[in-house]
């Protein structure tokens, strides 16, 4: 699954890269870090105990059997933190160098045994990357291979990972998948930031379906909710609705929304977006 | 916590922000705390090495259970934080600034040991002030920030630049000068960022508050909507301060219309982003200014409409002395149902000139009246001061009008 990056300068040792994923993939190793981490914590405890208690080394093997097992336990999980240490604050990083994020993923998702979180939450930092890298049929695979699972105590990990899927399927144009994820993401309840979000990829299902007049239900409520966003995601959202208005006929708040979107937009954005859309803008009643 | 605003609510002083922030000062624990849990475990397992009787056999497994117990209480403890510091986060963003602000003050001495969490409650609670209109005790709070920052940056840049603005807004004229120099070139660097949005926000409040006019107009003119765009719906403040500027030149030049057309077009930009309350609660100078142009706009669909119900009486009236005509010559077959003069205006008229009657000077008179008629009022609701100006500036409108 890792390969390593032939690109990369000669000088310094080439950036691992994590290949093409699947579930399976990711069944395999939460298997594997299963297995490992039972025949660690059993093994060496059990070991031990026999070592001692055949060497008589100790009046009570068997309660420092126990003690080593707490102690492996703990070993275990300070690699896991380690790991964990390794892929927690990511964003930054995202943005600034990609590869070296990756490179950084991939060595986290060979280490093992590694604890079934800290699995689960690696290949949600790889679903984020490949999110970003614009990789929609990468992102819709990972997220669905990791939301197969329980996310114990990280809700706010299953909604993101809802979210890219959302949107690397609307990018796809699968508007079924698009669905399915949204009406599961309406029965959790979403921080502001999620809402925010949500609402967006909503506006543009309802848009990619045909259902203008849904899109529009409470607009002043919506346009409220835009205005929390950064500025580009919250001209992008107006633009939505402007395309909305304008294919429902309602003309004033189609103008209403076209001259705040120019305010919030530079030419250029506002035209990528309408492009990025494919939906021209149209002249009331021409697309009825 | 209270879910509401109520009336006793008063922002902090500025002593009272530095004394609460010096008392909460960020702690950092001492090493040998954060690795007790382990100095402990290792303990517990030589204690089972040499376990001699029944205590000695007990104790490592009583310090394991308070090792692990500790250990998730405390997890427990830092997740209940940080899910309170992101509702405090949300109620911000949602500008429910009060609530947030009494949260962040109970708040702060919570989270004096995780210094992450105190910085960004720390900045909350500026951003909170600052909208509070509590302009001194918010100037403390980002002081205490540019403080422990690094200077260059992006954080400290756009903490200073939103610092200027207070002072700029506190009348604190040659520190927000200085600071303006300072951070010009590192804003310029920056280019359609928030910071350099927020640069060129500063620096126009700075000419308007300095009275230079046309520079603020001849230097923003073209290029204030790129400028300003990174800052999203709050650019509407900037465009009320360019239309103010407008305004003031118009006052100048009273026999030239363009300025007075200028003003009308960036005010009509600024109320398209921000509402007009929400622009007159950070500057409640622009009354005037709205109050114009909302009497410009009124005076202009009367004048329309007088013209409408000219037409439509001269043309009822043609209509009726139609009718007469016909009835003059029906008359002598027809009696049973005599014309009669209409007494009032066809509904049509009436809708008219309904429509005609200014929402403004309507919802500040309802205003009026429900704040003579309330006898406890909520302090979230309640802009009476503004409410109060603007009723004293729509009779004065009144009355110009009956003049």
């Amino acid at each position: 699954m890792t390969e390593n990056n032939s690109s990369s300068s000669s000088s310094s040792p080439p950036l691992q890269r994590v290949g093409a994923v699947s579930s399976e993939d990711l069944q395999r190793q939460l298997q594997r870090d299963q297995m490992l981490r039972w025949l660690i914590l059993l093994g060496i405890p059990a070991a031990s105990t026999i070592v001692l208690a055949w060497f008589k080394l100790t009046p009570d093997p068997l309660g420092f059997g126990i003690m080593i097992m707490a102690g492996t336990w703990m070993m275990l999980n300070f690699i896991s933190a380690r790991a964990w240490q390794q892929v927690s604050n990511m964003a930054e990083l995202f943005a600034i160098d990609p590869e070296q994020a990756e490179a950084r993923i991939a060595i986290v998702l060979k280490s093992k045994p590694l604890a079934r979180q800290v699995r689960l939450l690696t290949w949600h930092r790889l679903a984020t990357l490949r999110h970003q890298q614009k990789d929609f049929d990468q992102t819709i695979a990972v997220c669905q291979s990791v939301l197969i699972y329980p996310l114990r105590n990280v809700h706010a990990v299953r909604q993101h990972l809802l979210l890219m899927l959302t949107e690397a399927q609307l990018a796809r144009g699968d508007a079924y998948g698009a669905y399915m994820s949204l009406s599961e993401l309406s029965h959790q309840q979403l921080s502001l930031t999620h809402s925010l979000q949500k609402l967006a990829l909503q506006t543009r299902y309802l848009l990619m379906v045909g259902y203008d007049e849904a899109a529009l239900s409470d607009l002043p409520g919506k346009v409220k909710m835009a205005e929390l966003m950064p500025t580009l995601q919250c001209g992008a959202l107006h633009v939505l609705f402007y395309v909305a208005a304008s294919r429902s006929g309602q003309t004033p708040q189609a103008d209403w929304l076209n001259e705040r979107s120019r305010l919030l937009l530079s030419e250029k954005q506002y035209d990528d977006i309408l492009q990025s859309l494919s939906m021209p803008t149209v002249t009331p009643g021409e697309l009825l | 916590m209270n879910q509401r605003a109520t009336p006793t609510f008063k922002p902090p002083s500025p002593e009272q922000v530095t004394d609460h922030l010096r008392r909460c000062a960020p702690r950092v624990s001492r090493a040998w705390v954060t690795q007790l849990p382990l100095i402990l475990l290792l303990v517990a397992a030589g204690m089972t090495l040499f376990a001699q009787n029944a205590l000695t056999a007990i104790l490592p497994w009583l310090i394991l259970i308070g090792v692990v117990a500790y250990a998730v209480i405390r997890v427990r403890h830092v997740r209940t934080i940080q899910s309170r510091v992101m509702r405090i986060s949300e109620w911000t963003q949602l500008e429910q600034h009060e609530r947030a602000t009494r949260a962040i003050w109970k708040m702060l001495p919570v989270v004096q040991m995780m210094p992450e969490l105190h910085g960004r409650l720390v900045a909350l609670m500026a951003h909170n002030l600052d909208r509070l209109t509590a302009w001194p005790a918010a100037e403390v709070a980002y002081d205490y920030l540019i403080q422990r920052m690094p200077a260059d940056h992006p954080g400290s840049i756009q903490l200073q630049l939103q610092r200027t603005v207070l002072q700029l807004f506190n009348d604190e004229l040659t520190s927000a000068d200085t600071n303006l120099r300072k951070l010009r070139p590192l804003a310029m660097e920056m280019s359609a960022s928030p910071i350099s949005a927020t640069y060129h926000y500063a620096a126009l409040l700075q000419q308007v508050s300095t009275f230079h006019y046309a520079d603020a107009v001849a230097e923003n003119k073209d290029e204030l909507v790129d400028r300003l765009r990174p800052l999203g719906v709050e650019a509407g403040h900037g465009y009320a301060l360019m239309a103010w500027s407008c305004y003031q030149l118009s006052l100048r030049e009273p026999e030239s219309t363009t300025w007075m057309q200028q003003a009308r077009d960036w005010w009509h930009k600024a109320t398209l982003l921000l509402s007009t309350q929400k622009l007159l609660a950070r500057q409640d100078e622009l009354k005037a200014l709205a109050a114009q142009i909302a009497y410009k706009a009124q005076s202009q669909d009367e004048q329309v409409v007088e013209e409408i119900v000219e037409q439509n009486t001269a043309q009822d009236l043609e209509e009726v002395h139609q009718l007469l005509d016909d009835q003059v010559i029906l008359e002598p077959e027809s009696h049973e149902q005599p014309i009669q003069t209409p007494e009032k205006p066809s509904p049509s008229l009436l809708d008219l000139v309904q429509s005609v009657e200014p929402p403004a000077v309507s919802s500040h008179e309802e205003a009026a009246q429900t704040d003579e008629a309330a006898t406890d009022h909520d302090v979230a609701n309640d802009d009476s001061p503004q409410d109060d100006t603007q009723v004293d500036d729509t009779q004065q409108i009144k009355e110009q009008k009956h003049d």
